[in-house]
């Protein structure tokens, strides 16, 4: 192997090292509690409308284009812009506008448990390095605790791949895969549905992922934590569901 | 602040001052397409309520609406609208604003509750609310939207609309209220959207007594299905709660929220239940007034 050659390997190394650092966060197993939410859909199962594969497809890619767009996808690349910009203070302006947004008291509490534990983990893999970054979400976390800000699993997230050099168009695309991988598996323990059925379901999700990711690029402030009537009533009434899998 | 206001525009502002322990309107400025009600009293209170009234029975493709609200110090009164906001057709592509800004000072208590908003077919449609509640301070408003007016009597036919509410309690924002609605992109019936149902409404209390076990009571009160309508109460991130109802008309949305205002007025104001008399002949008397 030549010199060059060994260079060029060592940096695909280092990119595949990187690759493997986001595939941990972006799994659902990595352990922040993200299996005890199903942001509504809980709600529409117990109504008997989301029933099977298609349904909840349609439910997940309504949630996907509407309220997660407007929401924590759009929160991804305004945190990476004020990142960029070194505006450290938009963070907890974006914190509180999209934690404000949510009218149901569950979805802000289930949104502030999982940042929580997201960011003790995030904090506990990566707190030997002088990131700014982890600086951040550490001041994150003690700004929860002190109740001056709600936390958000999006806006940590952004914060570790900020870390990691990546833009945000990797960062919503890929935020997009690990909520949606989550709420497959949800789906597949609750309606329940296959593990096949869930593997189809994630796998035609890819296009809406992508296309989510397209339309935030056009997205300015003025449209975060923007919803639509059902996917909210859903979210709010869960919290009177008589027997529930899921705390949201 | 802007001062020309072109003549097809709205343009409305309000004052409530007390006077000898009377709420009194003391600001009822309108200018354009924008009328105001004279002072009225209710029937079976002494409160006082004015009626936000727009000549030509709606807004017109590319007009800006503009209303200012100011509850002073320990009044109480009420804002409503002599009928649905209608958003007619903006064949332009251009879009109709409203913008609503309202203040309620300490001890102060108001009532807002506008009728639904109706857009009509190709309407484009944008309404920016900003409340800003002073601590000690208590609102009641409600809003709400619906699946519009078209000649092929078709639902949804309007091409966009985005209202913003944003409230703010104490100085720090309570609750950022974004709704967009966008019968191009979505297939409206569906599960997510109207889900089969046509109007979408919503209250949204602040008051210091609103806390979680005031959530639970209003959530018991409601606990039995309506039937032709799905309804939810939560409570938000301090002294404040939301209802919202999905239902398949306008009155009988109108109907669930009055029982939950019913009651808080009955709760916080000791007041009784709200007739705004917005009966044919009231509406008549009203066209009368102007």
């Amino acid at each position: 192997m030549s010199s060059s050659e060994r260079q060029s390997a060592k940096e695909e190394y280092r990119e595949i090292d990187k690759n493997l650092e986001i595939f941990q966060v972006c799994d659902s197993t990595f352990p922040i509690g993200t299996f005890n939410h199903s942001y509504g859909m809980e709600t529409y199962l117990r109504d008997g409308i989301v029933h099977d594969a298609p349904s909840f497809e349609k439910w997940l890619s309504v949630y996907l284009e509407t309220q997660f767009k407007w929401g924590e996808g759009l929160a991804v690349k305004l945190v990476m812009e004020a990142l960029d910009r070194e505006e450290y203070d938009k963070v907890w302006q974006i914190d509180r506008i999209l934690t404000l947004s949510a009218a149901a008291l569950e979805t802000r509490k289930g949104a502030s448990l999982i940042a929580v534990q997201m960011i003790d983990l995030l904090v506990r893999l990566y707190g030997d390095t002088d990131a700014k970054e982890v600086e951040i979400l550490r001041e994150y976390r003690i700004r929860i605790r002190e109740g001056k800000a709600f936390g958000n699993q999006a806006i940590a997230f952004a914060l570790f791949m900020h870390m990691k050099g990546s833009d945000f168009r990797q960062s919503v695309c890929y935020y997009s895969y690990s909520i949606v991988t989550t709420m497959v598996q949800n789906a597949v323990r609750a309606i329940p549905l296959g593990q096949k059925a869930g593997q189809d379901i994630l796998h035609t999700i890819f296009g809406d992922i992508i296309k989510l990711s397209s339309a935030i690029e056009e997205l300015d402030e003025s449209y975060l934590g923007a919803s639509v009537p059902g996917v909210e009533l859903a979210q709010i009434r869960h919290e009177t569901t008589v027997f529930r899998l899921f705390m949201s | 602040m802007k001062t020309y206001i072109p003549s097809n525009d709205g343009y409305t502002e309000i004052e409530f001052t007390l006077q000898g322990g009377r709420t009194i309107a003391s600001k009822r400025i309108t200018k354009g397409q924008s009328r105001l009600s004279a002072p009225l009293h209710l029937n079976a209170e002494d409160t006082l309520v004015l009626f936000l009234i727009t000549m030509g029975g709606g807004l017109v493709e590319g007009e800006h609406y503009k209303t200012f609200i100011t509850s002073r110090e320990n009044t109480h009164a009420i804002v409503a609208s002599q009928a649905p906001t209608y958003v007619f057709k903006c064949n332009d592509g251009k879009t109709t604003f409203q913008d609503v800004k309202v203040k309620v000072e300490k001890g102060a208590e108001l009532e807002y509750l506008p009728d639904d908003v109706i857009p009509y077919g190709n309407s484009k449609y944008k309404q920016t609310t900003q409340i800003d509640v002073e601590k000690g301070a208590s609102l009641l408003y409600t809003d709400g939207v619906t699946a519009g007016w078209s000649m092929n009597h078709k639902d949804f036919q309007y091409r966009y609309a985005h209202m913003i509410s944003r409230i703010s309690y104490d100085g720090q924002l309570l609750f950022n209220d974004n709704l967009i609605l966008d019968p191009h992109a979505f297939e409206m019936a569906e599960i997510g959207l109207f889900e089969g149902y046509k109007n979408y409404s919503s209250l949204v209390v602040v008051d210091e007594r609103v806390d979680a076990k005031l959530v639970k009571e209003l959530q018991d009160l409601n606990s039995r299905s309506f039937p032709g309508a799905i309804m939810g109460i939560s409570l938000l991130e301090g002294p404040g709660m939301v209802v919202r109802v999905l239902g398949e008309s306008i009155n009988g949305n109108r109907a669930i929220l009055y029982k939950s205002i019913d009651w808080l007025r009955s709760k916080f104001y000791g007041l009784p239940h709200l007739d705004l008399r917005k009966d044919v002949s009231f509406i008549n008397s009203l066209n009368a007034i102007r």
